[in-house]
């Protein structure tokens, strides 16, 4: 009798394991965020009416965008709104807590762009003192929101391994307008830690470049 | 005394599964050098720009490993060119490539093009299975693929996107050489039918002509793991 009760533990182990690994979380960004698609993008009149919400599957991974088909919810975080147009650095840290993360999905772009260094950061923060930031740089790793005369290249790359990062295309509207995907693979302590939280830091200013943040999804698995 | 002896198989089967997929890549690299005509340098029109900088041997891409022909003294062929292979001049050209592995799901190339055009019906793949299956997918320049050379008065942009999906393909980038040369990965997530089958070939199919678009192959990679 114990033997069979070990074996179904065990069995039942082996097999919450095996769903585990194929584990993607997409992470609510209701706390942070702050304007609609067309109530900050709109001022440029850019086919803001476009732009999708709710749970949407880029290049094989989910991500849960905020909003609704009214367009009444907020949708994104926007570091331009954050800085009410002004120039100062704006920040927001975005709760995680998922055990053992391996690569982390942001669906990020940025108003205006510059090649720049120094206008972006995100640092990722373990549960026992792992930490890694990140610096996106216009051009290589986040690029304009709209193809047009700022950033209109990224590195359209995935990361090749731990402590790297790389970018790929998400979504377009045909307009010209779209949203990309930045794949970060965490170094290696992450894996034996909880991603507790990631933190984005803005630097930039209104004509050079703002970043803004749509979605946000981890993995226990490689990209 | 059945529960137990069931429970104590699938345990069994179950960590066997997970210590396979733990032990053993999914990924295999295929020799293509039988099959390449002609080297970096050695290419029609003068080789290919800033050819010494081109790779060779065993690199990674994307997280992928591929096996590109070639020695470090340039004399070993290193990839297949359209171009070369029909002499410079129109008609169609072809190759077959072997592959003979088992339950592939995703199917990974470094291809790009002399020239470029974002006319269609110029390039196609065929994957071909051993009980039946058969996908056919048309690359289409600006899209599926690019010139190697960045120049802006050809194909200078791709999709930039993974498949997401069975039956779909999409392409990233691999390799710069920071000179405006460029390799390219194109990721093809082959249809459910596959699984179940052993992939046998891959026969590349180029229509194209010179000064309007001819395509090369460097490299291929197949996996039993999907994007």
């Amino acid at each position: 009798m114990k033997k069979r009760n070990l074996a179904i533990l065990l069995l039942t182990l082996c097999l919450g394991a095996g769903l585990a690994n194929a584990a993607n979380k997409t992470i609510s960004l209701a706390s942070v965020i702050n304007n609609s698609w067309c109530g900050d993008l709109g001022v440029y009149n850019l086919n803001c009416s476009t732009f999708p919400y709710g749970t949407k599957h880029y290049n094989g991974i989910a991500f849960l965008m905020a909003g609704d088909k009214k367009g009444t919810e907020n949708n994104a975080w926007f570091s331009d709104f954050a800085a009410g147009g002004g120039g100062s650095p704006v920040s927001i840290t975005i709760p995680i807590n998922v055990a053992k993360v391996k690569t982390v999905y942001t669906l990020m772009n940025t108003i205006w762009g510059s090649t720049a260094p120094d206008l972006l950061s995100i640092t990722f923060t373990g549960s026992d003192g792992a930490t890694w930031t990140f610096d996106p740089i216009g051009g290589v790793n986040v690029r304009d929101y709209n193809n047009g005369s700022y950033t209109d290249t990224c590195i359209c790359q995935l990361p090749g391994g731990v402590g790297q990062a790389g970018t790929i295309n998400a979504w377009v509207n045909g307009k010209g307008q779209r949203l990309d995907e930045q794949i970060y693979e965490l170094p290696a302590e992450f894996a034996t830690q909880t991603l507790v939280s990631i933190t984005i830091t803005d630097s930039g200013n209104e004509g050079v470049q703002r970043s803004f943040l749509a979605a946000l999804t981890v993995s226990t698995v490689g990209p | 005394m059945k529960i137990h002896k069931i429970a104590t198989m699938t345990l069994i089967l179950c960590l066997g599964v997970t210590f396979a997929q733990a032990v053993k890549s999914p990924t295999t690299t295929i020799d293509i050098s039988s099959l390449t005509d002609t080297t970096w340098c050695g290419a029609p029109l003068g080789g290919y720009i800033n050819c010494s900088t081109f790779p060779y041997g065993e690199q990674t891409y994307d997280g992928i490993p591929f096996l590109i022909p070639g020695n470090a003294e340039g004399t070993a062929n290193n990839v297949w060119n359209a171009d070369e292979a029909a002499g410079g001049g129109s008609g169609t050209v072809s190759i077959t490539i072997p592959i003979n592995v088992a339950k592939v799901k995703t199917v990974y190339t470094l291809m790009n093009t002399y020239w470029g055009s974002t006319q269609s019906g110029l390039l196609s793949l065929t994957f071909t299975g051993s009980a039946g299956a058969t996908w056919t997918v048309s690359l289409v320049g600006g899209t599926n693929i690019r010139d190697y050379n960045q120049n802006g008065s050809t194909t200078d942009t791709i999709l930039c996107q993974l498949p997401g999906a069975v039956g779909k393909t999409a392409t990233v980038n691999a390799w710069v050489n920071g000179q405006g040369q460029r390799l390219d990965e194109q990721v093809f997530e082959l249809p459910a039918a596959f699984r179940t089958q052993t992939l046998v070939s891959i026969t590349i199919t180029d229509n194209g002509n010179a000064n309007e678009q001819r395509s090369f192959i460097a490299a291929v990679t197949v996996s039993t793991a999907l994007p």
